[in-house]
């Protein structure tokens, strides 16, 4: 649960307004799925605390690539624009692809370190309100 | 918009209706994208009811999304090189305006 929603909430990441309620959506869901399902309260807290982690991870990884975005926005709008003016631009999600996916791992693990393995069943279970 | 515009702006016939193929492609390129993020997203759930998966799948199936993304983007920075090679300035901007 926690990568894949997280996952699909990185292919909807533009940077743009519209993709921010569909991540919100995933997040605040995983957070409920752990708190309806971890009862004991300092493993629960653990596991919440790895939520924030990737909630923050995700919301730095938006910022990185919103300035891609803008700066191959404004390439399209330029004449003059050259093909390694794209690729500069492009260049720049790299490492912002390397940070969001060593701080998901770093959740993830986390995650599973918090929660049994019945939780974690229980968790990743589709269940009514599942926004993936 | 733009494709519509485009034998307004471009008097030339025959290289107004490359520049129209192009622009079309640029537009299909997005849900090109769309349907291989989806597939990408099947694998992802596919590994989701594991618990104990190595870092490296999780990794790599993360990797292809920014792969995927890449790919898009040089077939996207070609498009765009063409339209350049095939538009004036004057009727890039006039164009582009029309965004």
């Amino acid at each position: 649960m926690l990568w894949v929603a997280l996952a699909t909430a990185i292919s909807l990441l533009t940077g743009d307004g519209d993709d921010t309620e569909a991540f919100r959506a995933m997040v605040e869901y995983l957070r409920m799925r752990v708190q309806a399902v971890v009862s004991d309260p300092q493993r629960q807290k653990l596991a919440l605390a790895a939520v924030e982690q990737t909630e923050g991870a995700f919301g730095e990884h938006r910022a990185g690539l919103k300035q891609v975005g803008d700066c191959i926005e404004a390439l399209d709008r330029t004449y003059d624009a050259t093909a390694q003016s794209y690729y500069d631009c492009d260049a720049q999600a790299d490492p912002s692809w390397q940070r969001v996916t060593a701080r998901v791992l770093e959740a993830r693990h986390a995650l599973t370190g918090a929660v049994s393995v019945e939780e974690w069943q229980q968790i990743v279970a589709r269940a009514p309100g599942d926004p993936r | 918009m733009r494709v519509e515009l485009v034998a307004l702006v471009v008097p030339d016939e025959p290289r107004a209706a490359k520049i129209k193929t192009l622009y079309q492609e640029i537009d299909a390129l997005a849900g090109e994208l769309d349907a291989k993020r989806a597939q990408r997203l099947e694998q992802l759930r596919a590994l989701d009811a594991q618990r104990d998966v190595a870092d490296a799948e999780i990794e790599t199936a993360m990797q292809g999304l920014r792969v995927d993304g890449h790919e898009a983007f040089v077939r996207y920075v070609s498009l765009q090189t063409q339209l350049r090679e095939l538009l004036t300035p004057d009727e890039f901007r006039k164009l582009d305006a029309a965004r």
